[in-house]
């Protein structure tokens, strides 16, 4: 009889979704950090 | 003058950097069709139950995660010790975090698959714990950089640390022929034919396509986040 494990199975790529899903988010807010500080720099260099 | 480029060119980086990474997009939209493939046309194998899915995940993470990021990082730290381009640190950098994540979706997929079948979450066996210790070593590797200011001795000291890292890839490979191992022998990557219905093949290849895909793209995307980061800090240090 096939066991009844779907719970183990769910869990494991809802888990894989959240890590490379999270990994790919933080990549993006990372560079957006570093997006604002370029721009930041850029401005205060274009005043002097 | 020379600074005027120099801004206007780490600008247009930045700029680009905000754009829309259709690489990865595309990654993630292989990634949802495999979900599906997986869920809705794949057959549950008979003795393991709908657990058994988990392969899809669990081993294709684990090709790209070592014979793709890993690799790319060793061969990078290679060329770095050899040429000393700063272009090849940064891709080995990039390689190494992104293969962490792929890795961390290892280590947690495949006790999400071993509890149903051993009757237990994890055992200290050799390719359970070597992928462990590589995990840690990575994790370390990347902990180091973050430690060390220096930009030239930062990278002279993560090649070599990632090449040593990537010697645990051939012995993570082998552990299930040199030790007694409750993790299963290789059912794709052995001399002889995949050991897999076709309708299951159909599911393993398409998912190892679109996690390399989705590892393109994350590594584009960690590689700009350095290049960028560098620039930042080259501005900061001329002004």
């Amino acid at each position: 009889m096939t066991p009844d494990n779907a719970g183990y199975y769910h869990a494991a790529y809802v888990a894989a979704a959240v890590i490379y899903v999270g990994y790919a988010i933080s990549l993006r807010v990372r560079l957006r950090r570093l997006g604002a500080r370029v721009s930041q720099i850029v401005a205060s260099n274009d005043q002097a | 003058m020379t600074d005027r480029i120099q801004h206007h060119g780490v600008d247009s980086l930045a700029t680009s950097a905000r754009g829309t990474d259709w690489i990865l997009l595309s990654g993630f939209a292989a990634l949802a069709a495999v979900y599906v493939r997986v869920i809705w046309f794949t057959p549950i194998e008979a003795s393991q139950g709908s657990a058994q899915k988990i392969l899809y995940v669990h081993a294709t993470s684990a090709f790209v995660a070592l014979y793709l990021a890993f690799a790319l990082m060793a061969v990078a730290s290679a060329l770095y010790l050899w040429l000393r381009d700063e272009t090849l640190d940064r891709v080995a950098e990039s390689s190494a975090e992104v293969g962490l994540a792929f890795t961390t979706v290892v280590l947690i997929t495949g006790p999400l698959w071993g509890k149903p079948i051993w009757g237990a979450w994890w055992t200290w066996d050799a390719r359970l714990t070597a992928t462990l210790f590589l995990w840690l070593l990575i994790l370390g590797y990347l902990l180091m950089r973050g430690a060390i200011d220096d930009r030239a001795m930062r990278a002279r000291f993560s090649a070599v640390l990632g090449l040593l890292t990537a010697l645990l890839i051939p012995f993570i490979h082998l552990t299930v022929y040199l030790f007694r191992t409750m993790h299963p022998m290789p059912i794709v990557l052995k001399p002889s034919q995949p050991s897999m219905p076709p309708e299951m093949q159909w599911t393993f290849f398409p998912s190892f396509l679109a996690l390399t895909l989705l590892f393109a793209g994350l590594l584009r995307a960690r590689y700009r986040y350095a290049t960028l980061r560098d620039a930042v800090l080259d501005m900061e240090n001329a002004s």
